[in-house]
């Protein structure tokens, strides 16, 4: 009796559409749509998340007879969800279109509100939100596009320098560089912010 | 010792907060047809053919390394005077002695 295509396992599909069953493809998608999404919308900016989730499934697809089902497919999507997000910010540096806005003095006086701990009682929590965002987006755009990935998987996400180098296709050891640059980096950057924020009158 | 901004409990959560909540975002339907319009067009996939872009991804990541290295050799052939043509016309032109049968098995005299 044939399965449904919701009781099919992930290397089942695989198997169906190498085998030229294009349409299968579909369940796959369906079933990870969510997943990479909020992998592009942690990583690219809000209007391009929709761009960049098609080409991580197209490529999943075109690549999909090198899935050897030695892991879980969702890690090897992942793999590819993360690159995907890089290889756009990389074609965004090398065409400049990276936004290099400036910080209005409120993001220097929420800084240093976070620093006194005033933050959490002068604004509530979407402002704070809303306020880290904007200065996070700020800082980010002023990193290359290795520092950046790494500063989010890193950094912001929490993960191992061995899950990030798996996800990037990197060396430990480069993700172990770019890692202790970006961050130094960051920090020069909020300094920055902050003496900018005592001079002002 | 300064404290680094970025190892600041607080500025890290508001960081990460800030960060994970991109999440939340929304996004149309189409899209999904969209990807589905395209893997149709691209068709079936063929087992084989993965090797092909496989091995491209690799000639082209080493394609600027291989291309320096051989702008560098090409430099030091030509400070260290090796001329392999000039080497090769002058082994031509140059008379062989043939040794006759008797001579390389020391038959005679």
């Amino acid at each position: 009796m044939e399965k449904k295509a919701s009781q099919r396992s992930d290397a089942e599909i695989v198997r169906q559409v190498i085998e030229g069953e294009v349409n299968a493809f579909e369940h796959l998608l369906r079933r990870y749509e969510k997943y990479v999404l909020n992998i592009a919308r942690r990583h690219v900016p809000p209007a391009d998340v929709e761009d960049t989730t098609q080409d991580v499934f197209i490529r999943a697809y075109r690549a999909l007879p090198g899935f050897k089902e030695k892991g879980p497919f969702q890690q090897w999507l992942s793999r590819i969800a993360v690159r995907t997000c890089y290889d756009f910010w990389r074609r965004r540096y090398r065409l400049r279109e990276v936004p290099m806005g400036d910080l209005s003095q409120r993001h220097q006086e929420w800084l240093e509100e976070v620093l006194s701990k005033q933050a959490d009682n002068a604004l509530s929590e979407e402002d704070v939100r809303k306020e880290a965002t904007e200065l996070l987006d700020w800082a980010l755009n002023k990193l290359s596009a290795e520092e950046r990935m790494v500063l989010e998987l890193v950094y912001l996400e929490g993960r191992s320098g061995k899950e990030a180098a798996d996800l990037l296709g990197w060396s430990i050891a480069n993700v172990k560089v770019r890692s202790f640059r970006s961050r130094k980096k960051l920090e020069k950057l909020l300094r920055g912010v902050m003496r900018e924020g005592r001079r002002a009158p | 010792m300064k404290t680094k901004l970025t190892e600041n409990e607080a500025i890290k959560k508001a960081f990460c907060d800030a960060h994970l909540s991109r999440e939340r975002g929304g996004t149309g339907d189409v899209w999904q047809s969209q990807v589905m319009r395209r893997v149709r067009q691209i068709g079936p996939l063929r087992a084989g053919k993965y090797f092909l872009p496989a091995l491209e991804q690799i000639v082209w990541r080493l394609a600027p390394v291989n291309c320096a290295l051989i702008i560098l050799l090409i430099i030091l052939f030509l400070k260290m005077g090796l001329d392999p043509g000039s080497d090769v016309l002058a082994m031509l032109t140059l008379e062989a002695e043939e040794p006759s049968l008797s001579q390389l098995f020391g038959i005679g005299g």
